[in-house]
């Protein structure tokens, strides 16, 4: 089923401000789907309105072609796992993961079953004694999955869900929640600010901001065809180079002038007028930077600058150089192929990268670069 | 598991602990402890014929707990201290849940209207409701208006009075130490539980309240307790058949001067306020433990889960 869980032009207002902005989306049944921005985007308060702990302003929220928007929370077939995982301090492992067979009358036998089979799920069988108070980080949220994923929930609502873990853990539970949801195949929203566990959990990402959905696509289209300079830098490093569209052709391709480099041909695709005033996107890993000069050729921008900083990060450095007025960063990887660039800080270089690697975006709607 | 770790040694810490509470342990030994030690003396001596207390050593005062009487007086204190308990908890709760989910601005001033009325004498207070309830007091008209009461009736000198004015004086006894308990309550604990398909009030009952377990533990006790040794309420709003241990104890020290008996009566009491808050820290010291050790690793979740009551 394509349209499972559905927010229907769904505002909510705190005042006269708009936490959440006449946001349409669809989840799919089964996806793990992100909601990414910045704090105070109004991805948090999308996710309490489908959990219903909020009303929306206006607007509707389906799930299953079904208008959920005025049910209670106890009513909806969807459940949350808490970012401070709200575990009952004085209730056991097992007991927390059996609260919601218990509220909802199942019979003794039955809970016993399925809070066996959660904890299996979850690998917390040596713990189900155990109170929240003596559980790691790691546990505490395996129990949230767990006594969330026990009332077999349409839809599990995950808010941060790694946020309190430290970087290892972090790691380790990404596999692990991957792993939960292969096992469970429930549907899977999360709400996050950090871009690569969106990116490394998500089917599909919506990335918001100002209570406004920016972008919404797999992980590799908003990665690499950010409509909008917000997603663009929000999603990775990239470079933005102010510039204009002096010509446009027939393909929808349009020919770019900036300052610093020379003029060049966009890919087909960009909706802007002649003449409308745009940034260029450049991603750093796309910049190659050489000390000798590189071979030019048609759908290659090429232009000299002198090396200003390095960043070295072990595996790869970082450059940045200088081109006129413009500054532009370059990652490039120590593999084999770069091994023997020796690039130093104040050294002449050559700056090139491939015409169709340059999004065309419009200025106007930049807000931060 | 994480564990705070305080760079300075507990031992150091502990030392200064006990210099810092000596002076409240010097002040609650000089006039709690020896006092009531000295009443414990007493209650063993003989009474004397001018109504003080004699010189000879006796176990005969504390025969005063086996009077009939006296037995029908223990049964009535301990049932309208019951009664107290929980009308204050039934009503101290909801308002403890209210005001800490009030702004920080709101709190304050609830939690001084909750503590205003100690501004007044205690006595004053109780004669303030022995005038509302009077014949012509105000409840007491507004009671026969809507025909409550007939024409001549009172409001007072009757065991709901007493228990009325009770709840009143204690109510803030058991506010105190709920609010404190429901100030650190995580409320999304709520959410969570409404998440997990309880109704509101599921969620009150199972996870609000055994989150301020503690809160409710010291509120019982406080209201209990101080409910127990109370004699001036039976004494100014109760009638005959509202008389508690405390008025016979009054009664004993004041009218009857047999102080060794009112000192038995007096100790057995405070023995009995003892011996419940003794219960009461064990309880908590055990839900403490259960909450904070390591519990057995073992596979099946049958045994760790609670019996059907929750």
């Amino acid at each position: 089923m394509d349209r499972f869980l559905e927010f229907d032009d769904v505002t909510r207002s705190f005042g006269t401000v708009h936490a959440v902005d006449h946001v349409s989306l669809t989840v799919r049944q089964g996806e793990v789907f992100g909601l990414l921005g910045p704090s105070g985007c109004g991805k948090t308060t999308l996710l309490r309105l489908a959990a219903g702990f909020d009303q929306p302003t206006s607007g509707r929220i389906l799930l299953n072609g079904r208008d959920i928007t005025a049910l209670p929370p106890n009513k909806r077939p969807v459940n949350t796992v808490f970012q401070n995982y709200a575990l009952f301090p004085h209730l056991s492992v097992a007991d927390n993961i059996a609260f919601g067979l218990r509220v909802a009358g199942h019979r003794k036998a039955d809970i016993v079953r399925e809070v066996g089979r959660m904890l299996a799920l979850v690998r917390l069988e040596p713990h189900a004694a155990k109170m929240p108070a003596q559980l790691s980080g790691g546990q505490k949220q395996r129990v949230a999955i767990a006594r969330a994923l026990i009332n077999k929930p349409e839809v599990l609502l995950l808010d941060e869900p790694l946020a309190a873990l430290d970087l290892k853990l972090r790691q380790h539970m990404l596999v692990e929640l991957s792993k939960i949801h292969a096992e469970v195949g429930t549907t899977f929203v999360f709400v996050t600010h950090d871009q690569g566990e969106a990116m490394s959990l998500s089917n599909r990402i919506a990335v918001m901001n100002h209570g406004r959905v920016e972008q919404l696509g797999t992980p590799h289209e908003i990665y690499t065809a950010p409509r909008t300079s917000f997603v663009a830098s929000f999603i990775g490093d990239t470079n933005f180079i102010p510039g204009t569209l002096s010509a446009k052709r027939q393909d929808g391709s349009a020919t770019v002038t900036t300052a610093s480099f020379p003029a060049f041909v966009t890919a087909p695709g960009t909706a802007l007028p002649r003449g409308a005033d745009v940034l260029i996107s450049v991603r750093p890993e796309m910049i190659r930077v050489t000390v000798a000069a590189p071979e030019d050729g048609a759908g290659l921008v090429t232009a000299r600058g002198v090396v200003e900083d390095i960043i070295y990060l072990g595996s790869a450095s970082r450059y940045s150089v200088r081109i006129g007025a413009e500054k532009v960063w370059a990652a490039c990887l120590h593999d084999r192929a770069h091994s023997g660039d020796t690039l130093r800080a104040g050294q002449q270089a050559w700056v090139q990268f491939s015409s169709d690697a340059a999004l065309v975006l419009d200025r106007a709607d930049a807000k931060t670069p | 598991m994480e564990k705070s770790r305080n760079p300075r040694s507990a031992p150091a810490i502990r030392t200064t602990e006990w210099w810092l509470t000596l002076p409240s342990f010097g002040w609650l030994l000089v006039f709690f402890v020896i006092p009531a030690l000295i009443i414990l003396v007493i209650s063993f001596r003989t009474p004397d014929v001018t109504g003080g207390i004699g010189s000879g050593w006796t176990w005969g005062n504390w025969s005063a707990w086996l009077h009939a009487d006296v037995r029908v007086l223990t049964l009535r204190t301990l049932w309208v201290s019951a009664e107290t308990t929980a009308v204050c908890l039934a009503l101290a709760i909801p308002v403890a849940w209210f005001m800490a989910r009030c702004s920080v601005a709101w709190r304050g001033t609830l939690l001084l209207l909750v503590i205003l009325p100690f501004w007044t004498n205690f006595l004053i207070r109780v004669f303030a409701w022995k005038v509302l309830l009077n014949q012509d007091g105000l409840a007491a008209r507004l009671a026969r208006a809507l025909h409550i009461i007939g024409d001549g009736d009172t409001l007072l000198y009757h065991p709901g009075a007493v228990l009325l004015v009770l709840v009143y004086t204690h109510l803030p006894f058991a506010i105190l130490p709920l609010y404190a308990a429901a100030e650190k309550f995580d409320f999304s604990l709520l959410d969570a539980a409404r998440d997990l398909g309880a109704s509101a009030p599921r969620a009150f009952f199972s996870v609000f309240v055994p989150g301020i377990g503690a809160g409710v533990g010291a509120a019982a006790l406080m209201v209990f307790v101080a409910t127990l040794g109370n004699y001036l309420i039976p004494e100014i709003v109760g009638g005959h058949e509202s008389d508690m241990l405390g008025n016979r104890i009054a009664q004993r020290a004041l009218s009857d001067r047999n102080l060794p008996e009112a000192a038995a009566l007096a100790s057995g009491l405070a023995l009995a306020a003892v011996v419940l808050a003794a219960a009461l820290w064990k309880w908590q010291r055990r839900q403490v433990r259960t909450h904070a050790t390591n519990g057995p690793a073992e596979a099946n979740p049958a045994r760790h889960l609670q019996s059907e009551n929750s």
